[in-house]
């Protein structure tokens, strides 16, 4: 009992340690994608970052510095404004679609701002935000509606001052609304501020992020992770925070709303070793791969598979209904994130045979070759193996084969050819003749591409559709349909295609 | 819907009245080939009467609508087909709404040029999704007889998870010419199945001309009600969300007011929470408009509004369109 006792200190000392230096390591990244983020908004959008009051906001965060400033940045909705940011301009949507998403967008920073100072522990503050449609000021992790008159813009002035917000119509002058700290009594598990409203305040939706307009009468969410806190009135703080976490991933899953992330996020501060060592061992490490795992899809500026999370979650509620608790520990998936969090593009740099076990990756071949085009991370596909986690061919590379000219094809079948990687450049050769309709070629190119991975899908999918080309009907429905992965299918696609020509 | 034959029969026998249209355009050799989904036990049927028409059909494979919740992986890179692809070969357990596709012609050589590029992305072995290379689509396109320029742009512009095609078109557009709206597509009302490169592309114009005059030759009042149907105003998000807005008036600044609307999608896009939700509003209304590019509603005097999530499965870009 003593040992066991014992044998879960020492774990709680070794996550904590690893949450600390996750957090380090997110709130340096953060800062640094943040200024990104922003040299990018003056370079392509600066008369919409002063409509917006993004450059005013900016004003404000820019001025926080030491502590003050790694807390601010850690507020968690800076991290998914960050990472939808990143998505319209990779996208091109800022240019397609500023009165849709650009604006708002920019105006969300000017609101996110009011949160992060409170954050950072500053006395004093005070600037104006603009709201768009659904008029919320995010308060803890969701969204204090100030008014729902009007899906128009609304600018605010806040002022924060001796922990009081206090937020006002810039334009008359109304009192909106205030919120005040009380640690005495919380109302949320996660922090001590209390919300006393003097004005009309419509909502308070604790669980979820940016609100949408036919959202905000229906906390369903809310209700939900109270009667979990009835069912299991035991559990300690952190815990209960994780269910509602849970919870709202899989009420938000159909939605892709990152918002486990930010959760997590939120979390963090409040993680102790008193609170740690008051869940058992398996909970805790979940906990801590949960974290990692958005952290390190965030630190990659990708967001992970909601499905993966929601498997996690499944995984925490399969543990809470069976006090025993798992007793292997899961860290394999952390562990992995981790690595490629600290080297996400390993090998990137130099011309190095890329042509992996789990990828098909040109990147390299396609940097040095200088082809323009598809973007360079278009330049890789999953090498998919039946059996395998990755079920799905996407046929990236295919397709980044056709955005090229002959010339830069050629380019870049010699800078293959250069790296001495025979399948490399037989796949190469296989998509440059599929895309060209030359799937006599292409099988060809296939067949020697097997010979080198009799397992991979990527080469038997794209040689049943040569087969439906051609003709062979029958052949595609056997590989497709039923799975035949054996040379007598080659056999038979080579002697048809002899016989024709 | 009661039409003159060829097309009542037709109809009855494929159980539904989408793309009659296409059928007397086919027929006509309009269009070159087309593709359409007939159900298994009707198929020795309409085989035969199509042949009956001097049509050829060949069958590509059977569809088998996959469970609600069923995990399929890559399930999300389909914004529209939910089905299993099961061979011809297989006697398949009977399950509802089982369907053969098939590809008709009035010449062989179309139909099996059709049928070698119109894979779509259907559950295989292993549960998992099977895509269709990109480069497919373009020849498809080609096979099926639609404007070079319209698959040229569908090939740039159809990411569905970060463009509405249908509002890219209307940013290019500089006359809404109602020969070119597409709208109807998943109704039985539209002379065309493709998405034009603009609401006034004379290509696509001409072929619409062309279906109508084919189908004018079976049944004029079906060309009549086709063409009554493609004018007026429209809302889009994507090609998953739209309403056709029923005799629409500009009723203050900005908004069109409207007697009733059609859904133009039904259930026939995939209803998630979110897609719901913009349904939910607009079926509700009396008069929408655009602000801020958020969708506005009033419903009984209440004024409510939806964001475009950027988080959306399909990417939502809303616009409100009148086709002259």
């Amino acid at each position: 009992m003593i040992a066991e006792q014992q044998s879960n200190c020492s774990i709680s000392q070794h996550l904590i340690a690893e949450i600390s230096q996750l957090r380090a390591d997110y709130t340096a990244l953060i800062a640094l994608r943040l200024a990104a983020v922003r040299d990018l908004i003056q370079a392509e959008c600066s008369d919409e970052a002063d409509e917006t009051l993004f450059n005013e906001a900016w004003a404000v965060f820019a001025g926080l510095k030491g502590n003050g400033l790694v807390k601010a940045l850690e507020d968690p909705f800076l991290d998914s404004w960050i990472v939808d940011t990143n998505r319209l301009f990779a996208t091109g949507v800022h240019k397609r679609c500023r009165r849709t998403y650009l604006s708002r967008i920019l105006a969300r920073f000017s609101a996110i701002v009011i949160n992060s100072v409170q954050l950072a522990g500053l006395s004093q503050a005070s600037a104006r935000s603009m709201l768009i449609g659904a008029h919320g000021i995010p308060v803890l992790s969701g969204d204090a509606l100030v008014s729902r008159q009007s899906s128009g813009r609304l600018i605010v002035k806040w002022t924060w001052m001796a922990g009081v917000l206090t937020i006002r119509n810039a334009t008359n002058n109304d009192l909106l609304l205030e919120i005040a700290e009380r640690t005495d009594q919380p109302r949320s598990l996660v922090s001590g501020w209390r919300l006393q409203i003097s004005r009309p305040f419509l909502s308070f939706k604790v669980f979820s992020g940016p609100l949408s307009g036919a959202q905000h009468a229906a906390p369903v969410a809310v209700d939900t992770y109270d009667s979990f806190l009835g069912a299991y009135p035991e559990l300690p703080v952190l815990a209960q925070a994780i269910i509602a976490c849970m919870i709202n991933t899989v009420a938000l899953r159909d939605d892709h709303h990152p918002f486990l992330g930010a959760w997590l996020l939120t979390l963090a501060p409040v993680t102790s070793e008193e609170v740690l060592k008051q869940l058992g061992a398996s909970l805790a490490r979940i906990m801590v791969q949960v974290y990692g795992f958005r952290s390190a899809g965030r630190l990659l500026a990708s967001d992970v598979g909601l499905d993966c999370v929601g498997a996690l979650g499944e995984r925490i509620a399969r543990i809470l209904k069976s006090s025993t608790g798992l007793h292997q520990p899961h860290s394999l998936q952390l562990e992995d994130l981790l690595d490629i969090c600290s080297n996400p593009r390993a090998g990137e740099g130099a011309l190095s045979f890329s042509y992996g076990r789990n990828d098909i990756d040109f990147v390299s071949f396609a940097r040095a070759a200088n082809v323009s085009g598809s973007p360079l991370d278009r330049w890789s596909e999953k090498r998919v193996h039946s059996g395998g986690e990755e079920r799905l061919v996407r046929w990236e590379l295919l397709d980044a084969f056709l955005t090229l000219g002959r010339k830069q094809q050629r380019c870049l079948l010699e800078t293959i050819q250069g790296s001495g990687s025979q399948e490399a450049l037989d796949y190469a050769r296989a998509c440059i003749s599929y895309n060209e309709g030359d799937f006599s070629a292409s099988a060809n190119h296939l067949t020697q591409c097997l010979k080198a991975d009799p397992r991979c899908e990527n080469y038997w999918l794209l040689l049943a559709f040569c087969c439906r080309h051609l003709g062979f009907h029958d052949l595609f429905e056997e590989i497709v349909f039923y799975n035949a992965r054996k040379a007598e299918v080659l056999g038979q696609m080579w002697s048809r295609i002899n016989a024709t020509t | 819907m009661q039409l003159r034959e060829p097309l009542q029969t037709i109809l009855n026998l494929k159980g539904n009245s989408f793309l009659l249209p296409i059928y007397a355009a086919v027929i006509a050799e309009v269009r070159r080939s087309m593709d359409d989904w007939v159900p298994i036990h009707n198929l020795n049927e309409f085989r035969d009467f199509l042949h009956s028409l001097g049509l050829t059909v060949l069958e590509d494979c059977i569809f088998q609508p996959l469970v609600p919740n069923e995990r399929i992986g890559g399930v999300q890179c389909s914004p529209t087909t939910r089905a299993r692809g099961i061979s011809m070969k297989s006697a398949p357990n009977p399950v509802a709404n089982t369907t053969v596709h098939v590809i008709v012609s009035k010449r062989r050589q179309w139909a099996e040029a059709a049928l070698y590029e119109a894979w779509y992305p259907l559950s295989i072995s292993g549960d998992r999704l099977l895509l269709r290379p990109k480069v497919d689509a373009l020849r498809l396109g080609h096979a099926f007889g639609y404007p070079e320029c319209c698959a040229e742009a569908f090939m740039n512009l159809n990411e569905w998870s970060t463009h509405s095609h249908l509002s890219e078109v209307f940013k290019r557009s500089e006359v809404l010419n109602w020969q070119a709206n597409c709208f109807a597509m998943r109704t039985p009302l539209t002379p065309i199945c493709h998405i034009p490169c603009r609401y006034d592309c004379p290509k696509t114009v001409a072929l619409t001309t062309a279906v109508l005059e084919s189908v004018c030759h079976f049944d004029p009042d079906y060309a009549f009600q086709i063409q009554r149907y493609l004018l007026g105003t429209f809302l889009v998000l994507n090609e998953a969300v739209g309403f056709k807005l029923r005799n629409a008036r500009y009723s203050g600044p900005g908004f069109v007011g409207f007697s009733s609307i059609d859904d133009l999608y039904g259930t026939s896009s995939d209803i998630n929470k979110h897609v719901k939700q913009i349904k939910d509003l607009i079926l509700g209304a009396q008069a929408v408009a655009l602000e801020e590019g958020m969708i506005v509603t009033i419903a009984n005097g209440m004024r409510q509004w939806y964001e475009p999530s950027i988080h959306a499965e399909w990417f939502e870009d809303p616009f409100i369109a009148t086709f002259t």
